[in-house]
């Protein structure tokens, strides 16, 4: 029970996007198509879930002195191991993420999971909190990355679904688009839990 | 004291650990990584000069400064503007032409242009713009086919400038006229250089 809470307060009650505002550097940098989208949050995910169990590992041995250039040491091992790999097995995606994969070493939502949770607690919840985490920063991605690709472009995951009569919002390719949607985004998801309050509300009432 | 030193101990071992992990990652890598970049590269030739079958680097000699440029500044960037010259063979061994990459300064950042010349008669078979920072959607256009076919042909004996016999795009005058001198300026020292270096 512990784990699944650890697992889903990542993907909603804490996404690191829509509910911490946290590493939205890539959020706002890569996601201008769904590819690109998807694997940046894989990426930051790996990094995250390989780095909080290390962390949650040898949280004993590091003295607390040094805890946070031994994170960063830890962090940036796994960044450079994803970068490599990327660069050797996934040329074209790499060239296109670019500065943002040796950015994933800075990116706020790894130290951030690993110095207020994988410090203190057992290896296999900051397992699951890492993941959660990472997977709902994917999801943000891939939520912002489809509304861009779709209206920047007139296409999804590089297929052209709204046929050849739209004209495509070229500013939702470039930086405004992605404030522009993430700002609008941000909006809907604290609408919602407003939303679903006021139903509940309404029907205890009725009752 | 004892802290201090568990500190440095910890901290060197964690470096040390991240250190050998790196250098098995990329003695693992590092093979992979030099064949797609070559691969990349045998393609991108193989688009500006059809027909190739092998391709082989020609040694780049010292730059000389153009005569257009007798400012030691424009100096030394000719020096650099031309980064590589590769070969290109047919099946029989026999060149086809050669390729080399020139680079000069876009909208967004470095703007790199390989150029396919055909030999003996030194003219330029196709260009193709490997890198570049323009605007998406405005000077982006310096990628399609109607922008860079309008190289296809032309010698060092052609102006190649800019609404003289490159017509410019509109809205995206600074790349457009980027691809123009890159493709200008690199031939200038590509053609000689090649031809020296056989």
């Amino acid at each position: 029970m512990r784990m699944f809470k650890d697992f889903t307060k990542g993907l909603w009650a804490e996404n690191p996007t829509f509910r911490l505002l946290i590493g939205l550097c890539p959020v706002l940098g890569v996601t201008t198509s769904v590819v690109n989208g998807v694997s940046m949050g894989v990426a930051t995910t790996f990094v995250l879930v390989c780095s909080s169990l290390i962390i949650s590992l040898l949280k004993k041995v590091i003295p607390s002195g040094v805890r946070i250039p031994a994170y960063i040491v830890l962090i940036s091992t796994f960044v450079t191991i994803v970068e490599l790999v990327m660069k050797a097995f996934m040329p074209d995606i790499h060239s296109v993420l670019g500065v943002f994969i040796p950015l994933i070493a800075v990116n706020c939502i790894v130290l951030g999971r690993a110095e207020a949770y994988a410090s203190k607690m057992p290896v296999i919840w900051s397992g699951f909190d890492a993941l959660g985490m990472g997977l709902g920063f994917t999801w943000a991605l891939v939520l912002l990355s489809s509304i861009r690709e779709l209206l920047g472009e007139g296409k999804l995951l590089g297929y052209s679904v709204l046929g050849d009569g739209f004209t495509p919002w070229k500013i939702m390719g470039q930086a405004p688009g992605a404030f522009i949607t993430l700002g609008l985004l941000l909006g809907l998801m604290n609408l919602i839990p407003i939303m679903i309050n006021k139903f509940k509300s309404k029907s205890s009432k009725a009752e | 004291m004892r802290e201090t030193l568990r500190m440095i101990i910890v901290l060197t071992v964690i470096g040390m650990v991240s250190g050998l992990v790196l250098s098995l990652t990329n003695s693992w890598t590092q093979p992979i990584i030099q064949d797609n970049l070559a691969r990349r590269l045998q393609e991108s030739v193989l688009e500006v000069l059809p027909g190739t079958k092998s391709v082989r680097s020609v040694e780049l000699p010292a730059q000389s400064p153009s005569s257009d440029h007798p400012s030691p500044g424009a100096d030394q960037k000719n020096k650099e503007r031309v980064s590589m010259i590769i070969e290109s063979l047919d099946e029989s061994e026999e060149p086809v032409g050669f390729a080399f990459v020139t680079e000069e300064s876009g909208y967004g950042g470095v703007l790199k242009v390989l150029v396919g010349v055909h030999v003996p008669e030194m003219k330029i078979s196709s260009i193709t713009i490997l890198e570049h920072g323009e605007t998406p959607g405005i000077g982006s256009r310096i990628e399609g086919a109607e922008f860079r076919d309008q190289f296809i042909g032309l010698t060092t004996n052609d102006p190649i400038t800019l609404n003289r016999d490159i017509d410019n795009l509109t809205g995206a005058t600074v790349s457009a006229k980027a691809v123009t001198d890159a493709v200008r300026l690199g031939l200038e020292i590509a053609v000689p250089a090649y031809e020296g270096g056989r």
